[in-house]
């Protein structure tokens, strides 16, 4: 009886070769510590005797690839998670990783389906929805993109954090009390208390409430956003919003633009000028950054516009 | 690694803990001694630290729960507690630290809890912040003693065994001697072993769950005579250490030995008392015990160690 039970325990032996093991494990601790190039070495020496076994052939394809992504070695990082995939289709860490950097990559239908494919996986996955909408807006999807973050609140735990993000998709979605209450809690308790309150203001106002000029944190009035907080408090022109928005460096320039249009243009539109603001908000919608967070309010309100 | 208080441990033990019960087929079966029962052989899937889980069913649905040797308690992720519909009770004026700033308060009951075909009902698991889609929570020894635990991490395969066996007639992977060490267990199930570090004897506690390898400054100048003046210390950093923040030192050691076994340039970090005050000298942390084929025999009170490949 002995002799069947081990061959049976000896059975799930491969032919693990201990060099290709070695380089596996060096490559994991070099991971560990960030050191992507010495890492991808590893791993590469650690696949290519093609004999460990899968789960550890799994994870040193992922972790190659995100050493890659790492080194924004997109493409390559892209061809690890496929093999990592092949190993294992429905692993929703590696569809999501391979999402974010189709995104990256502009390949928004390839991000779509690895985003379909993980929230048939783990349908409560809050964030695979919330990137999603993403993904549906940069492809011109605004309703859907607009359903996903209405899942993906819905989906938020209690104890998940409150601030500018959650309040943003809430205005997204019109729900508008509750945008207020994270809108507010980010002017007491958040890292940017001045984009808060900027957000808090606009809320206010597209309820029909007054400015809310109690609650205005302390901030520089020398650095941006000060401006656009000055202009919503009626100390400076719509003018000099964007002769301030143009002064620094390109890249700041190109981000204090982006707002200036955003912001300019959601004070006009609620402020019953839709006209005024189209074309604001559209120029947002059409020159935001993706990554920056008026990119999708913008998307979803200049649809909207007359 | 997990650490609670006397308090923690005390409502633990007196708690609703059971053991898991044997599949009824082998529970009938008539073992000959010497037979090495396996109760479950368990895939092991290596994440990207290169800790590793092993599958579980909670309430009859797949989960992935980390192998810590390390742990006092068995944790679950918020997600979990959300698909489970669990409504986390809060302990009674005690509170479980990690190793970290991680303040462990709520724990919920599983009615029914599966690792491969053995079933226990009422299991207890505190509600950790786990953020990784890959790990659904960890295991820790008060699950895993109740057995010996095979852990063949270069062919992703954990064993669970009936620890009911001829003593020492349990190393059925290699032909290749294997180092018998002997093991103490403290604070119920924690392991503790006696190791050859740069060929000075220290004592490691094993902990599947801790990431890193580490020695105090306080143990490397005792059993080592390394202080902070030695010209190897290379400074890393501020950086966190299994969840703790403090200095951090590379240091070129050389070998560490188990018995007969030896790894050799083992990384082991060398932190600052505050970031460890363990009673421990040395944490064997996944990135040393993955090089190595492990068998812990909890009731024999042994560890059979090779290489992870030793042929």
């Amino acid at each position: 009886m002995k002799h069947i039970v081990l061959a049976a325990l000896l059975a799930t032996a491969g032919p693990a070769c201990a060099a290709s093991y070695d380089n596996l494990n060096a490559g994991i601790q070099l991971y560990n510590l960030h050191e992507w190039n010495a890492a991808i070495q590893q791993f590469d020496l650690a696949l290519a005797a093609n004999d460990l076994v899968p789960s550890l052939q799994f994870i040193a394809h992922f972790d190659r690839g995100q050493s890659h992504g790492a080194l924004s070695h997109y493409d390559l990082a892209i061809a690890d998670y496929s093999a990592s995939l092949a190993l294992r289709p429905n692993e929703v860490q590696v569809l999501i990783s391979r999402a974010l950097l189709y995104g990256r990559n502009g390949k928004m239908e390839q991000a779509m389906t690895d985003l379909d494919a993980t929230i048939a996986a783990r349908p409560d996955l809050d964030f695979a929805y919330a990137m999603r909408s993403v993904a549906n807006m940069r492809l011109g999807r605004i309703d859907k993109g607009r359903e996903d973050i209405k899942i993906a609140l819905s989906l938020r735990s209690e104890n998940a954090a409150h601030g500018r993000d959650i309040g943003i998709a809430n205005w997204e979605v019109g729900e508008l009390e509750k945008a207020e209450d994270e809108f507010s809690y980010e002017v007491e308790h958040g890292p940017r208390k001045d984009y808060g309150w900027i957000w808090y203001a606009l809320t206010e106002t597209r309820m029909g409430k007054a400015l809310p000029r109690r609650s205005l944190p302390d901030f520089d009035k020398k650095v941006w956003p000060a401006p656009i907080i000055g202009f919503f408090l009626g100390d400076i022109t719509r003018e000099a919003v964007f002769a301030t928005a143009q002064q620094g460096e390109a890249n700041a320039v190109n981000g204090q633009i982006c707002e200036a249009n955003f912001y300019v243009g959601e004070w006009l539109l609620h402020n019953h000028d839709p006209a005024g603001a189209k074309p604001l908000i559209g120029e947002a919608a059409s020159n935001c950054p993706t990554n920056f967070v008026e990119w999708g309010p913008a998307q979803m309100d200049v649809v909207g516009l007359p | 690694m997990k650490k609670c208080n006397r308090i923690a441990r005390t409502w633990l033990a007196g708690g609703i803990w059971l053991a898991l019960s044997p599949p009824l087929a082998q529970a009938e079966e008539a073992a000959p001694a010497c037979k090495l029962k396996i109760v479950a052989s368990l895939e092991m899937q290596t994440n990207p630290d290169g800790r590793v889980t092993i599958p579980v069913q909670i309430e009859g649905h797949d989960y992935r729960l980390m192998v810590d040797t390390g742990g006092y308690i068995n944790t679950v992720s918020p997600r979990v507690v959300k698909r489970e519909k669990y409504h986390p009770m809060r302990s009674a004026g005690t509170t479980l630290r990690g190793m970290g700033t991680r303040q462990l308060a709520d724990y919920v009951t599983a009615k029914d809890f599966a690792i491969g075909r053995s079933h226990g009902k009422n299991f207890i698991f505190f509600v950790d912040q786990l953020d990784s889609l890959l790990v659904d929570g960890t295991l820790a020894p008060e699950i895993l003693a109740a057995y010996d635990v095979d852990l063949d991490f270069a062919h992703g395969k954990l064993n669970l065994i009936s620890p009911d066996h001829c003593p020492g007639q349990v190393v059925y992977w290699t032909q290749t001697p294997a180092a018998v060490v002997p093991i103490e267990i403290r604070d119920a199930t924690h392991i503790r072993i006696p190791v050859m570090i740069d060929g000075k004897q220290i004592n490691a506690l094993l902990d599947t769950g801790a990431l890193t390898s580490l020695i105090t400054m306080r143990a490397a100048s005792r059993h080592l005579d390394i202080d902070e003046k030695n010209p190897g210390l290379k400074l890393r950093g501020n950086i966190p250490v299994n969840g703790m923040t403090g200095p951090v030192f590379n240091y070129p050691f050389q070998t560490l030995g188990f018995g007969g076994v030896t790894v050799n340039h083992p990384h082991v970090e060398m932190v600052a008392d505050k970031v460890w005050s363990d009673r421990d000298d040395l944490l064997l942390g996944i990135g040393i015990l993955r090089q190595l084929h492990l068998y812990i025999a909890y009731k024999e009170k042994k560890m059979y160690i090779t290489p992870a490949l030793p042929n």
